[in-house]
């Protein structure tokens, strides 16, 4: 018997004593932040989380490097990423491979590494960590990642926050570059960029240049890059060269909507917040005067006798309301600007009302001159801005000779599937990718999958579980405790690490058998070793390998369109014996089982004809499955004991 | 112990409110604050009532909102107060509790309402307020929640129906039922 009490008049507790245990809405805050979420939720670059994070990956990062495996081979390469530990690689045997060039002197050089891309390195670029120009020859780093087996071999997080928002990047290419002499980082010099052609195998203009800022740990928004079509390449000079300035003009154009964006987020950086823009109190309108700290509101904080409007837009104003005498009162601003909420308490109760902040006449003019001069002065700091931004603009125009050479040079090394020259700057060694954010919407299919050990039968323990959309360039990472987001519809291949550094993978295939039957499937995994398993992966996700590809799409469509089996049932009530005819197949098995679902009867049809005996089953109403040996059609019959 | 203060019905308006308000903590969950603030004291005296001391009821409570942080995303609006979306998610995380062995699982009510409650099962009232008890204990947990729901805290079918998530006319059936089966057993006893 389980502990059950029926209380009679159980004392009861005052609003004080509850109050009292109440923890501060702070403290629920940490907590909530602390909790595990998926990533593309967490808040882990401008939450408190950070520090929690920044202390885990330190201890794995610590980990791998006191019992990981000594290879000898990738050492620089770990040196340089040990410095950043907000990219943890899964394995540490295994990372995409640099391409090692070296810049002898120092005059402007135009490298193309083994992929085709090009850079275009200036003079006097290289400075080391305290600024100085370092003696040459400098030797450069250089790889690309181009599928999201790359992604997860190197460890780079694809995962962006804006405004907010969590995204994962799908990727139009990706490279890293990097500078060292004698094994020290190199900088890139101030006002020094470095020009890219980076081949692409899309064309679209909707990606955007961001670069990884290890410190912020974040992806940077850069602008856009100058997109040039390679089928283009056999036309002439001079179609070419009105292409480019068409795309030049087209991407200054797109420049403002986008400007605008990052000037907001800039502001909110720099000069704290744009104003509010004042408005005149409407006497007719209810009106809050409130002794408030404006500081947390930095856009109301430039003014002075700021009162608060009761915004009857959003909500009626219960004119009641106005004549309690509240004794506290709260001010909550939502995510736009410009819209507040008051919250007034009295004792348990409390009233939530929309409100916009206006002035009275006298200090409206006031109210006015103070928000002309902070909008001249943002207006100044929009136009420097734009500056630079036409800068950079003419620098890519006139570039665009160098670019049609650089076009024929890179035409010898380009493969078929690449469609587009991507060109862009670099202002740093680092990451850059050439990106646009998948918004989690588009995959609102959740499952949450068990790993089985096919040689133990035991559950298999890991970390992350990793998901590749075949129709996306990205790499999709999930923490095991929570539950995954898939487009059901799609190719997708899912794989997990386990905690001793092993690969279990499931290809598409299983992937849709799974999931078309079950939103928490069991998966029984081969594990394989970590070089294997990336192998496998790489032909997999590239499809150099096709022969699954090419078996899923086919019957998929075929199990679409045809997956119910003609057969019926008669007499159907029955007393006794049910005939069941089949049509087509004559291979059929079948299960009977009651309401309940206990199974009654199993077997199987050979024949066109068959027959079902019920007469020692009770009355009532039964189920009959019947499915076909590959188990692709099946139906249910509801059949009736009389 | 039930101030007549305490609202179990809300209007029309005040969920349009509400719906302004945590669409708003959707997009910033710092703004949920203002419904935690008004829902802690409610909350709390909802799983004080149902568990034994204010220990566990402050550590469920915290759990509550927390969990109700966590998944506001997949909250609904269906013209629903949102207090009733905490009351579920509380008695979820209360069974859980007391499916762990952790909490104790107390039924509170007060003279008045167990002696309505009792009336309504049988004319003496009076005299098998012990019965009545005896006969309660070995009631289901599930069919406790809902006497507590409806005759311990006076709440309406909509609410009871908001709460368990079960339809308004099923909540009435099973507590017709529930009742029919205290008082056989009640005359069992007596005969």
């Amino acid at each position: 018997m389980k502990k059950i009490k029926i209380n009679i008049d159980k004392p009861d507790i005052s609003d004080e004593k509850i109050l009292a245990k109440k923890p501060s809405f702070q403290t629920v805050l940490q907590n909530f932040h602390a909790v595990p979420k998926p990533f593309y939720k967490a808040s882990w670059f401008s939450g408190g989380v950070a520090g929690v994070t920044i202390a885990t990956i330190a201890l794995v990062g610590y980990y791998f490097i006191k019992h990981g495996n000594n290879s000898s081979t990738a050492n620089s390469n770990n040196d340089s990423l040990s410095t950043k530990p907000f990219i943890a690689k899964p394995f540490k045997n295994i990372d995409v491979p640099y391409e090692v060039m070296s810049v002898s002197s120092n005059c402007s050089h135009q490298l193309i590494t083994k992929t085709g891309t090009v850079l275009r390195i200036p003079d006097n670029a290289f400075v080391d960590s305290l600024g100085k120009p370092v003696t040459f020859p400098v030797e450069l780093k250089y790889r690309e990642f181009r599928n999201p087996v790359d992604f997860f071999e190197s460890g780079i997080p694809m995962n962006y926050d804006s405004n907010g928002v969590h995204y994962t990047f799908e990727s139009a290419g990706m490279i890293e570059l990097l500078a060292s002499k004698d094994g020290k980082n190199l900088s890139l010099a101030k006002d020094k960029t470095i020009g890219v052609d980076m081949k692409s195998p899309t064309e679209d203009s909707n990606y955007n240049i961001y670069y990884l800022d290890t410190t912020k740990r974040n992806w940077v928004y850069k602008g856009k890059d100058l997109i040039t079509s390679l089928d283009e390449k056999q036309k002439t000079a001079t179609q070419n060269n009105r292409n480019l300035k068409r795309d030049t003009a087209s991407t200054i154009n797109n420049e403002p909507n986008r400007s605008e964006e990052i000037r907001i987020e800039d502001l909110n950086s720099a000069t704290s917040k744009v104003p509010v823009v004042p408005a005149k109190a409407n006497k007719s309108k209810y009106i809050f005067k409130l002794d408030v700290d404006l500081s947390e509101w930095p856009e109301l904080n430039v003014y002075k006798n700021v009162l608060f409007q009761v915004d009857e837009t959003v909500k009626k104003f219960d004119a009641k309301l106005y004549t309690v005498k509240w004794t506290s009162a709260k001010l909550y601003q939502h995510a736009t600007v410009g819209n507040y909420s008051l919250m007034l308490s009295k004792n348990d109760t409390s009233v939530f009302i929309p409100v916009i902040p206006v002035f009275d006449e006298k200090s409206y003019a006031t109210a006015i001159s103070v928000y002309n001069q902070n909008i001249s002065k943002l207006v100044v700091e929009k136009q420097e801005r734009d500056k630079q931004n036409n800068l950079k603009m003419l620098t890519a125009l006139s570039s665009a000779n160098a670019l049609q050479q650089t076009i024929e040079l890179v035409n010898t090394v380009l493969s078929s599937e690449m469609k587009a020259l991507r060109t862009f700057e670099l202002t740093s060694f680092g990451d850059w990718n050439c990106d646009r954010p998948v918004p989690p919407i588009n995959r609102d299919f959740t499952i949450t999958p068990r790993f089985l050990n096919n040689a133990d039968g035991k559950s298999i323990k890991y970390e992350n579980v990793y998901i590749v959309d075949k129709n996306k360039n990205a790499l999709f990472t999930y923490n095991k405790s929570c539950p995954l987001l898939c487009n059901k519809k799609s190719n997708n291949i899912l794989w997990i690490v386990t905690t001793d550094n092993k690969i279990g993978i499931v290809n598409s295939q299983t992937f849709l058998d799974a999931v078309s039957e079950t939103t928490s499937p069991i998966f029984n995994l081969t594990l394989l070793n970590n070089s294997e398993g990336v192998n496998e992966l790489k032909s997999l996700v590239t499809g150099k390998n096709e022969e699954t590809d090419n078996l899923v799409t086919p019957t998929t469509t075929t199990e679409a369109a045809n997956n119910t089996l003609t057969a019926t049932a008669y007499p159907n009530p029955t007393k006794d014996v049910v005939n069941i005819k089949l049509q087509q197949e004559n291979n059929v098995t079948y299960t009977l089982t009651d309401m309940s679902g206990k199974l009654i009867l199993k077997g199987q049809f050979y024949d066109f004809q068959n027959k079902i005996d019920l007469s020692n089953c009770i009355s009532g109403v039964y189920n009959l499955s019947l499915f076909t040996s590959d188990l692709k059609q099946s139906k249910n019959i509801k059949i009736v004991k009389e | 112990m039930y101030p007549a203060t305490e609202k179990f019905h809300f209007t029309r308006e005040q969920i349009l409110d509400e719906e302004y308000e945590i669409r708003a903590a959707m997009k910033d969950i710092s703004c949920f604050s203002p419904l935690y603030d008004r829902y802690y004291v409610r909350l709390f005296r909802y799983i004080y009532r149902r568990v034994e001391s204010e220990d566990n009821a402050a550590d469920i409570t915290s759990q509550v909102f927390l969990k109700a942080m966590l998944n506001l995303n997949k909250y609904q609006f269906r013209g629903v107060p949102f207090a009733s979306w905490l009351y579920r998610i509380a008695s979820n995380e209360i069974a859980g509790e007391f499916r762990s062995n952790i909490i104790c699982r107390e039924f509170n009510t007060n003279t008045e309402n167990l002696n309505q409650f009792a009336e309504e099962i049988d004319e003496n009232a009076n005299e098998m307020i012990q019965n009545l008890q005896n006969a309660m204990s070995t009631l289901s947990m599930g069919e406790m929640e809902l006497i507590e729901l409806r005759y311990f805290e006076k709440r309406s079918g909509q609410a009871i129906s908001e709460i368990t998530g079960l339809t308004e006319s099923n909540v009435k059936v099973k507590l017709h039922r529930i009742v029919q089966k205290l008082k056989d057993k009640i005359k069992n006893v007596r005969s």
